[in-house]
Formats: structure tokens, sequence, C-alpha cells
């Protein structure tokens, strides 16, 4: 189900924290059921990730994430609750 | 309608591999960091569907502020629970950083105390 909420988020600009505290910012290109991201134009700290500068595109792989934070607008939460609840309708 | 359909195609075609189309960097230079910190470099040859790759012609990229040091280290396969992401790079040598010995990284590490890991805090400010 993320998944498919993610897909809608292709496009659009997320903030990706990772497990070493890594923040990523850039616009996600696509996405794979184990919500590993290929995300373009990023941008990093500069000044703690100098190596990275040159990267404008990367993968991120699902299992490393920690956080994904986005604008409020790009999901709708009511949404989400049916979804949620649909998805246990269906498993019962 | 069909417009939609079409799209879903596309998403479909595109996920085939399992892995996030990691296909548009075969046989180009990346940069791999790794879960310990480390970062490598070198040409991408093959992934799996767990995001293991092969990297040709490897070099362990030994970093300190703007310097930086490239140990030679082969063909490499990382599994991929070490792998924290993958950036592609257009050129294998970073435009912004100053080649230097590995003796000079080394005593310049050693030099500066190693700090703490620093604590990540929310922005609750970003997205205004």
């Amino acid at each position: 189900m993320f998944l498919s909420v993610f897909k809608t988020l292709i496009g659009k600009v997320i903030s990706v924290e990772l497990k070493n505290d890594m923040v990523v910012v850039g616009t996600i290109s696509s996405v794979d059921q184990f919500l590993n991201f290929k995300l373009t134009n990023i941008s990093v700290d500069d000044e703690l990730y100098p190596y990275l500068a040159d990267v404008s595109d990367m993968f991120i792989r699902g299992s490393m994430v920690r956080f994904i934070s986005m604008k409020k607008d790009y999901v709708d939460p009511v949404f989400l609750q049916d979804a949620a609840r649909r998805e246990i309708l269906d498993v019962n | 309608m069909n417009r939609d359909r079409e799209t879903q195609r596309t998403l479909e075609v595109n996920d085939a591999p399992g892995t996030a189309s990691l296909v548009d960097q075969l046989d180009r230079v990346v940069l791999l960091v790794l879960f310990d910190g480390r970062t490598i470099v070198g040409i991408l040859r093959s992934y799996d569907q767990y995001g293991s790759v092969f990297l040709d012609q490897c070099v362990e990229r030994k970093t300190h502020n703007t310097f930086y040091c490239d140990v030679a280290v082969g063909f490499l396969m990382v599994r991929a629970e070490n792998i924290v992401l993958i950036g592609e790079l257009k050129e294998p040598t970073p435009s912004n950083m100053a080649r230097i010995g590995l003796g000079a990284l080394k005593e310049m590490q050693a030099a500066e105390q190693v700090t703490t890991t620093r604590a990540t805090e929310f922005d609750s400010g970003f997205w205004d």
C-alpha cells in the first residue's frame, strides 16, 4: 500500500533521513516494492559530505531509510486512513 | 482512461527488475556509501534484486574535509545490506576536492579530534 502512495509522489520533492543520520532532499524518480528510491536533483549538506557534491542522481536502499518527510498536501490523510481500513477488510 | 493504462504499463516496465531501475547506471561510474561510512567508487557492472552490486576498477575513497585519497581495491562484489546509497558520478574524480597522499590524509585524520555522532533534528519549518 505504501508503494502506491509513493508512486503517486513521483516527481515530488521529499526529504529522506537515513539510518546513518544523513539527510537527502531530492525529487522521486522511481520507487519499488522494497521502498528503494531513486532520487534526482538531490541536495545534501556539502560540508558534511563533500564527496556527494558531484552526485545528482542517487539510488537509496529502502532498508536504510529512517524517515521520509514530505509536504503536507502531497498526501490526503483521510484517504490514507480509509485505505488502511480497506486493507484490513480485504485481509479478513 | 487510456492514458491511465499507459502510465500503469510504464510503471510496471520500470519496476520489472525489482530494484528501482539501477539499469540506467550500468557501466557508469557510481559512488557507494556503505553503512560503516566508507565510500567506494567504481564502474557498476551488475546488480541483483536485493541491490547487491558488482563494481569494476574500484577505489576506496578516503576523505577528510575537502581532501581525498583513492586506494585501489580492484573488482568488488558488495552485498546489498551494507549499501546505504548509490550515487551516479559524471566524472570519477571529484571537482570540489583536492587529492592528497594516503599518508598525509591519515595524518590529518589523526590530528583532528574525532567528534561524537551528530544527532539530527526535525526542522519544523522546512516545508514553509
